[in-house]
């Protein structure tokens, strides 16, 4: 599947990945983008589970590939990162995306410093949380679409059943009400 | 990121999809690319046979009759907040659209295609055919010329003479716009952006100017396509207008199949209305992307032109067996059928779009409200409810269709039987026979729609770049 068909910045991969649990605070939070972005306009945002902003990133400027916050030192749970970005070359957008992730204690024995959870191309997962229902507004598909059936007659004998009855119940006052046969 | 493409083939729609070869990245037409779960086979069988036997049973019913609604009722203005309400909204919209035109951008936020599109071309449809002519008043065209009428007189300009209207000019500018926006949607697909400013500020000077030329109401009646489109799905409505001042009268649900005043102008355009929906979902079906493939857009538009010529053609030819009305009056249904059942979900799934514009009204990365990272989700409709929406809106439109034809057609019989003295034998055999051609062309086109309901959407992954189109990262 072609990502980047057009000329302007594409969201390639996040760190932490979308969905990823991290192990004690990750060492930055970054977007990176398949062209350059507009470092004035483009924002990044860490947010908590309930909402609250903790930090926002800025762009590396000689980097504008992507967009970082560093060393954002979190505490356990549940965190939002919501990113809206412009294409340096012109007036697309803006675009937007939010991907999400876990922090968990570290683990008690002493250990290497925490690493991030490894960078992975945008495949999320189910999202852990509610609010992480949005994705890229790139992308403007239903976030969950209903799947086909998969077995069971009533599936499709019910909706059959039901508009043979709506259609039904509409021709009989069809009928009625404008007079019927002569 | 998480578009989930629809090819899940399940126990019932296997067989209908057995022979397809789904092509790896696809999906792209005018509108409705946000929900695709398919009318399974099944259900898509049983309405085509629902609909071949209510079109056969409505052609040998006895002489069905029903009197048209009475339409010297003077009607009543509907109360002024409302109609200041819904001015206002159009001309908030309108100027929405221009603001977005020049400060640039393209995002979810882009109100062109929200406003034309979903709330208009689908939305606005609806209404028009369900509730009442509330684009009457939300017709930012004719605010503006109101307004631009008072503020030139308040600088003592006086205005000119209207020419005459020529008459044998009929609704054929509005068809011809029409069919221009067909094109926008289809071809252009949806022209977001940019494209869709100038085609807003283009079509805005130029129904402004056929306003001063004939005068407001003449070329709102005849020559502006959305008006008169929306007034002629208008039929179906339980509130009509009564006159151009805005005086509304009720009657019952689809009489006004039965008022006069149909012009082959008319039956062109519901053909057109029920064309472009149609080859909207013909024509990302897989097996039309296996023929066609992606065509360029002369191409595309050689295919539109064809395919809406060969209905509106087959519309013509028909009108010429049962007559002007009773073809308008059974084709009008259908295409109604068809907006809901083809669109609803666009409507009902894209419209949320209005979130983020709300909170990102100028494209400009903002998120005043807290929604501008809303997507759109289709989580909360049952695919069984979609089905059945989707299977009553085409087979009942087309019941309606088949009685508005046939009404229609019997009362014209009577007008041709001197002093409406009861028809003879042989002229209500004579009646049905006349029905049959338009009995075959609707079963042709609801057949041919649900089919389309029915198959596996194709995504053309070049046209990823508007609003509207999906990308799939996976």
């Amino acid at each position: 599947m072609p990502i980047g068909v057009s000329a302007h910045a594409e969201l390639e991969m996040t760190t932490p990945a979308d969905g990823s649990t991290v192990e004690g605070t990750p060492d930055e939070v970054v977007a990176t983008f398949t062209e350059a972005v507009d470092v004035g306009r483009s924002s990044l945002e860490l947010r908590s589970a309930d909402g609250t902003l903790i930090a926002s990133g800025a762009a590396d400027p000689a980097n504008p590939l992507s967009l970082r916050i560093p060393n954002p030192e979190l505490a356990s749970g549940a965190y939002e990162v919501r990113i809206t970005w412009f294409s340096a070359d012109g007036h697309e957008g803006p675009e937007r995306a939010t991907f999400t992730f876990t922090v968990t204690a570290p683990p008690p024995t002493p250990t290497p410093p925490p690493t991030p959870a490894p960078s992975a191309t945008l495949a999320p997962p189910p999202s852990p949380t509610p609010t992480s229902a949005a994705t890229p507004s790139a992308t403007p598909s239903p976030s969950a679409v209903p799947s086909e059936p998969t077995g069971g007659t009533g599936d499709v004998l019910i909706p059959i059943l039901a508009a043979l009855v709506l259609i039904g119940a509409f021709g009989a006052w069809l009928l009625r009400r404008r007079g019927g046969s002569a | 990121m998480n578009l989930r493409r629809a090819v899940r083939p399940g126990a019932f729609v296997a067989v209908a999809i057995a022979a397809l070869v789904a092509p790896p990245a696809v999906l792209a037409h005018g509108l409705d690319t946000t929900y695709q779960s398919r009318l399974p086979l099944a259900v898509y069988l049983a309405g085509a046979a629902a609909t071949v036997a209510l079109s056969f049973a409505f052609v040998l019913l006895r002489d069905l009759r029903a009197a048209p609604p009475a339409t010297e009722v003077r009607g009543e203005l509907p109360p002024a907040w409302l109609r200041i309400g819904l001015r206002t909204v159009g001309l908030v919209g309108w100027l929405w659209i221009v603001v977005q035109g020049v400060v640039g951008g393209s995002s979810d936020a882009d109100v062109g295609s929200l406003f034309l599109w979903v709330f208009g071309w689908v939305g606005l449809a609806l209404v028009s055919a369900f509730v009442g002519p509330a684009w009457h008043w939300l017709d930012p065209f004719s605010t503006l010329h109101g307004l631009a009428a008072a503020a030139l007189r308040a600088v003592g300009i006086r205005g000119w003479d209207r020419a005459p209207y020529p008459a044998t000019l009929g609704r054929w500018p509005a068809v011809i716009g029409f069919a221009f926006f067909v094109w926008v949607e289809l071809v252009l697909r949806g022209g977001i952006g940019r494209t869709l400013f100038i085609v807003v500020v283009g079509y805005t000077a130029f129904t402004l100017a056929m306003m001063a030329q004939f005068g407001r109401d003449e070329w709102r009646s005849r020559g502006e396509a959305f008006t008169v489109w929306f007034r002629l799905l208008g039929r179906l409505a339980p509130f009509a207008l009564a006159d151009e001042t805005g005086r509304v009268r009720r009657r019952p649900f689809a009489s006004g199949l039965l008022e006069g005043g149909w012009t082959p102008a008319d039956v062109v355009l519901v053909a057109l209305g029920v064309g472009s929906i149609l080859f909207d979902g013909l024509s990302q079906t897989t097996p039309w992307y296996e023929v066609f493939g992606f065509p360029a857009a002369p191409i595309q538009t050689v295919q539109l032109v064809g395919f809406l010529g060969l209905i509106a053609v087959a519309a013509l030819v028909v009108t010429r067996f049962v007559g002007v009305a009773p073809t308008g009056a059974g084709l009008l249904p259908i295409a109604v059928g068809y907006l809901l059942a083809h669109y609803l979900t666009y409507l009902l799934i894209d419209g949320q779009r209005i979130l983020v514009a709300v909170s990102d009204p100028f494209q400009q990365g903002w998120d005043l409200f807290g929604t501008a990272f809303h997507e759109p989700s289709g989580a909360f409709l049952p695919p069984g409810l979609v089905w059945t929406i989707q299977l009553a809106s085409v087979v009942g439109g087309h019941m309606l269709g088949a009685w508005g034809g046939h009404v229609a057609a019997a009362r014209t019989v009577e007008g041709d039987v001197a002093g409406g003295a009861h028809a003879s034998a042989e002229d209500t055999r004579e009646l049905r026979l006349r029905q049959v051609p338009l009995a075959v062309v609707m079963v042709a086109l609801t057949t041919l729609t649900l089919w389309s309901l029915g198959q596996a959407i194709v995504v053309n992954p070049d046209e990823a770049a508007g609003a509207l189109v999906a990308l799939d990262r996976r």
